[in-house]
């Protein structure tokens, strides 16, 4: 029984190898009757399937052999069906091109939504992140510029959405005040507020946060102080002071010295003056005959167009500008040894 | 969109449209149905003349040669092409429906049907229309060749050559396939067909007498051989004398039939010899080293793979079931239809 078991396992080869000799027919004899080669007969009686084509050239060659030697095709044949050689398929597949994968496949509608999903959360990020750090400049300004607001009306000041980018601009063209919805106003000059006043002026002084917007109060709806707007842009309409407040609450040593910068100017120019934390304390074109005082946090940045009708004076010492002349204009700061000192 | 809907109802099949049988595969099931491709029509007396199907494949056969005038027994397939168009739509749609009998809605497949290698572009539109009337939804149409070599489990994707010879029925069909494309193939109407017409005539001449296809075909299966030292067979048929008219029996031997037979086997060893004269040396060599496989009915000829062995010089293999090899092949290029693009015939 186990014999029988190993002879099926070890496939018909010994059995036609038995015949074969039995025979006494040579195998090149027997390969030239099949047509084959006697590298074929041996490997069949060898059992050794690996170096001939195929299990269906195989059974071919085993059906023709043992009929040759006077032995039953059939029983020759499942004798070799029973080795595991025998039944692996042929691969249709090995050539066939690679699937493309289309649209509608699941992969690629998840890999889609993913991308989708990574860009529109990046966009988000990116809207968030380029959104709140101006959000957060502002909000120092406003509080800068709005010491008394505060702690007066912070009930409505104190969230980020009071300082939006109305307020910013605000102090961009200097004499434009632009509201959330666009509409430029124009604010009426006013006479010039002096400067003492302005960082303690009293809190009843101030329109309500929530009072419309018009021309007499050109407020505008973000919540900055209208009157403080006026001040500033009347104060350069005027020839005055223009003063950056000083942040409240803050240690007056880390925000740095305060300086006063005089303008005179003889000629039309204009100027682009920042202080320390690059509040715009000046930003815009200033007409022959006037006089700018600028206050604030030094060092200044200044930018001065035609800078020869332009004669500066710095915290009360004239101060050569024309060192720094590019062309018909001069970007120097003011201030740093004061600073560093 | 109906179709559609019905495909969600319908097993896919491949169909081998033989001309002597029709044999359906279905997936995932295998061979559901072989069946003669005959029909047998009743012709309605009558002002309209109506024709109505009276049986199909197997019922329809045995009246082939024995109906009356009301009632005729036609083969819609010949040489391996549609002879009938609409009988043909009428015979698919009757098998369709056959292996989809427990269905609620009327089957609407995908179905892959054979082609002979040697058949023209309206042949093979006449095949795809008729499998379309007869409710399919979409249409694949496989070379014999093709077919039958991945039914016998060749190697066709490797870059070796392998020959195949399908004797069908009506055409037999030589292809050399190599990397998985036919690098040549041929296919001549010499097949069971023809073998059983020089029975007939053989018989005839011989000893003049009548027999039927049916005769012939059941001559040739039992002591039909092709090769000439075969063990000698006798066979007693019975026929119409022509002389007299009157019904009688004979007896004929196998060497007879081989003798019969052996113009068609010589034509068929014509078409390997020229098959292999056109084939590229470096797969000719591959083909002188692993052989010749043999499908289709006439791989059942007794002894054909000597007869062949003798004139071809090559090794010849007999499938398991030749019969069966080609809607084998159909019904595997089926289920890996997606992935086996290059093996069906584009139009």
């Amino acid at each position: 029984m186990e014999g029988s078991n190993q002879h099926s396992r070890s496939g018909p080869g010994g059995m036609l190898r038995k015949a074969r000799t039995d025979l006494r027919l040579p195998v090149e004899d027997a390969a030239k009757l099949l047509n084959l080669s006697a590298r074929h007969i041996l490997a069949m009686e060898n059992d050794d399937y690996a170096s001939l084509p195929g299990p269906t050239y195989v059974r071919g060659y085993l059906r023709s052999y043992a009929q040759l030697l006077g032995l039953s095709p059939e029983e020759t044949v499942a004798s070799y069906n029973k080795l595991p050689v025998a039944s692996k398929p042929v691969d249709l597949t090995a050539l066939a091109p690679k699937q493309e994968i289309s649209s509608n496949d699941r992969l690629m509608k998840m890999g889609t939504l993913l991308v989708a999903g990574v860009v529109i959360g990046l966009a988000v990020i990116w809207w968030q992140g380029d959104d709140k750090s101006p959000g957060r400049a502002d909000q120092e300004v406003a509080v800068a510029l709005t010491p008394s607001y505060q702690s007066g009306a912070g009930g409505t000041i104190g969230s980020d959405k009071t300082i939006d980018d109305a307020a910013v601009q605000e102090f961009g063209p200097g004499l434009i005040v632009e509201t959330d919805n666009k509409i430029p106003l124009l604010v009426e000059p006013e006479p010039a507020i002096p400067q003492e006043n302005t960082s303690t002026m009293p809190r009843k002084e101030q329109p309500p946060l929530t009072s419309p917007v018009t021309a007499e109060q050109p407020a505008v709806s973000s919540g900055i102080p209208s009157e403080d707007t006026e001040r500033r842009v009347s104060a350069v309409r005027d020839g005055d002071t223009v003063t950056s407040p000083p942040a409240t609450g803050a240690d007056p040593g880390a925000e740095g010295v305060r300086a006063r910068l005089v303008l005179t100017v003889e000629e039309d120019s204009w100027a682009d003056i920042r202080d320390a934390r690059h509040n715009k304390l000046l930003y815009e074109t200033v007409p022959a005959g006037r006089v700018v005082t600028v206050e604030g946090i030094a060092p200044f940045s200044v930018f001065l167009g035609n800078v020869e009708g332009v004669k500066i004076e710095f915290n009360g010492e004239y101060y050569d500008a024309a060192k720094h002349k590019r062309g018909q204009v001069a970007r120097f700061t003011l201030g740093e040894t004061i600073e560093t000192e | 969109m109906l179709k559609r809907f019905r495909g969600f109802f319908s097993s896919d099949l491949a169909i081998d449209l033989g001309t002597a049988n029709t044999l359906i595969f279905v997936r995932d099931k295998g061979i559901v149905l072989n069946e003669p491709s005959v029909v047998a029509i009743r012709q309605a007396h009558g002002p309209r003349n109506n024709r109505s199907i009276l049986a199909v494949g197997q019922e329809a056969k045995k009246m082939l040669g024995r109906t009356p005038g009301s009632i005729q027994a036609i083969r819609p397939m010949k040489d391996g092409v549609i002879a009938d168009f609409t009988v043909t739509g009428e015979m698919l749609k009757f098998f369709i429906r056959k292996v989809h009998e427990n269905r609620m809605f009327q089957p609407s497949p995908r179905i892959i049907i054979c082609v002979p290698c040697g058949s023209t572009q309206v042949e093979r539109r006449a095949i795809r229309e008729s499998a379309i009337g007869a409710g399919s939804r979409e249409v694949y149409l496989i070379e014999e060749p093709m077919a039958a070599a991945i039914g016998a489990d060749l190697p066709i994707m490797e870059p070796t050559g392998s020959m195949v010879l399908d004797i069908g029925g009506g055409t037999s069909e030589v292809g050399i396939i190599s990397l998985g494309g036919i690098v040549y193939s041929h296919s001549l109407r010499i097949a069971g067909d023809k073998m059983d017409e020089a029975i007939i005539n053989y018989v005839r001449r011989k000893y003049g007498l009548l027999i039927g296809d049916a005769t012939a075909e059941a001559i040739k299966k039992e002591i039909g051989t092709a090769w000439e030292d075969s063990e000698v067979r006798e066979m007693e048929i019975k026929g119409r004398y022509i002389a007299d008219g009157v019904p009688r029996s004979q007896v004929i031997t196998s060497k007879e039939v081989n003798s019969a037979l052996n113009e068609c086997l010589t034509g068929i060893v014509a078409a390997i010899k020229t098959a292999l004269e056109h084939t590229p040396p470096e797969l000719g060599a591959d083909i002188a080293e692993k052989g010749l496989v043999v499908t289709g009915g006439g791989a059942l000829l007794r002894d054909v793979d000597r007869w062949l062995a003798e004139q071809t010089g090559l090794p010849i293999i007999i499938t398991d079931d030749p019969m069966t090899c080609v809607v084998c092949g159909c019904g595997r290029a089926l289920m890996e239809a997606e992935r086996l693009g290059d093996v069906f015939i584009h139009e």
